[in-house]
């Protein structure tokens, strides 16, 4: 019996390198992009397409969108508070480019072991640079982004 | 978490092995010692050389109360840093855990050696410092360093953890009145309080705090000695 009491040394070793590693599933939390819906400036209430809307950041030459859609989905920078976007809209072969620029505060939360944090949005501002003038007007339904559950922004065009 | 279940397992099986050494037992009950056992676990020193982020002390100790009940209870400290992909943290503070001790082995006369199965409440006083993470962004667009290390680390203080514990343990008289011993532990995590912005990820005594899940697991490894009162 007193043999066997070399035995817990071995297991001390085993149980202290066994920290298996929760994963980051695909499903959890992630920091939320901003969600923008497009509205009819003639009927506030009813949502329009935008014709061949194209989506880029300014400074970055990737296209976020390109398609006939009624609402997108749009990250925001988490490392500066400003975050700048030419939306461009093709129409009769014409192509029609506004900027939006938005700033904003952020905030961290905690979101499990192996995922770490999630950054959030508050303080919502936007500017609209219309040259072109196909955005009429916007309007900040909730100025925190915090999840995707629904529209943060509406746009009326 | 499946390997503590094996070994733990593992570990009843072979007390299951000792308990078949059935020894009749004299008629007449002889004496047993009775008298404040002390000890220190060597799990702790040997973690710390496997583990350089860890750092951990604990005083074991247990009374008789009668022939085969003690009361027991466990008093240490913990620092525990973890730096993983989503987290860079460190846990430290001081657990005392309570209870008692059932021996279930029947000696041999003059022997005094111990199958012991214990049930404890654990209470834990730490705090847990926030030294950097990683923002979960799926949408890499802007190719940002998404890495954070807080300049300034964030301090939560005043935090602690309620939980009861099972014990299975084997303790051996080695030399008289010097004890060895191993027990495996059982955690389940009653209650704690966590930081608003931030969650309990280890808890001093308690071990490794999981998602969802309340459960832990630990073990100690202990050198002790019994200062003997007197004998009944």
């Amino acid at each position: 019996m007193r043999k066997s009491f070399l035995i817990p040394i071995i297991f001390s070793f085993i149980l202290s390198g066994c920290e298996p590693d929760d994963i980051c599933l695909e499903g959890n939390e992630s920091t939320p992009e901003m969600i923008i819906m497009f509205y009819d400036v003639n009927n506030p209430n009813t949502r329009k397409d935008v014709i061949g809307l194209k989506v880029m950041g300014i400074e970055n030459e990737l296209e976020l969108h390109n398609e006939t859609t009624d609402s997108i989905a749009i990250p925001l920078k988490t490392t500066v508070s400003s975050t700048g976007f030419v939306f461009i809209k093709t129409q009769n072969n014409t192509t029609l480019e506004d900027q939006l620029t938005v700033d904003y505060n952020s905030f961290d939360t905690f979101i499990n072991r192996a995922c770490g944090f999630k950054r959030n949005f508050n303080n919502l501002a936007i500017s609209i640079d219309n040259p072109s003038n196909w955005i009429i007007n916007y309007e900040i339904i909730t100025d925190t982004i915090s999840d995707i559950k629904e529209a943060h922004v509406k746009i009326l065009h | 978490m499946l390997k503590y279940y094996i070994n733990f397992l593992t570990v009843m099986f072979c007390g299951y092995l000792f308990a078949q050494n059935d020894v009749k037992t004299d008629t007449i009950p002889s004496k047993v010692r009775y008298g404040l056992r002390v000890g220190v676990d060597l799990s702790k020193p040997i973690r710390m050389l496997t583990e350089p982020n860890y750092k951990g002390l604990e005083l074991v100790g247990d009374y008789r109360l009668s022939r085969k009940l003690f009361i027991a209870a466990e008093l240490g400290n913990e620092t525990k840093t973890v730096n993983q992909d989503g987290i860079h943290f460190e846990t430290s503070g001081t657990y005392l855990k309570t209870g008692i001790d059932l021996n279930v082995y029947n000696n041999w006369v003059g022997m005094d050696n111990l199958i012991i199965v214990g049930l404890r409440y654990g209470v834990s006083s730490h705090k847990q410092t926030l030294l950097g993470y990683n923002i979960r962004n799926t949408n890499l667009y802007w190719e940002e360093e998404n890495q954070i290390s807080l300049d300034s680390p964030q301090v939560f203080k005043g935090l602690n953890g309620h939980w009861i514990e099972f014990h299975f343990g084997v303790k051996a008289e080695l030399l008289r009145n010097l004890y060895m011993g191993i027990t495996l532990q059982m955690h389940r995590l009653l209650s704690d309080k966590a930081p608003k912005t931030f969650d309990n990820l280890y808890i001093p005594g308690f071990n490794k705090v999981l998602t969802d899940n309340p459960y832990g697991a630990g073990l100690n490894y202990t050198i002790s000695y019994q200062l003997p009162l007197y004998k009944k």
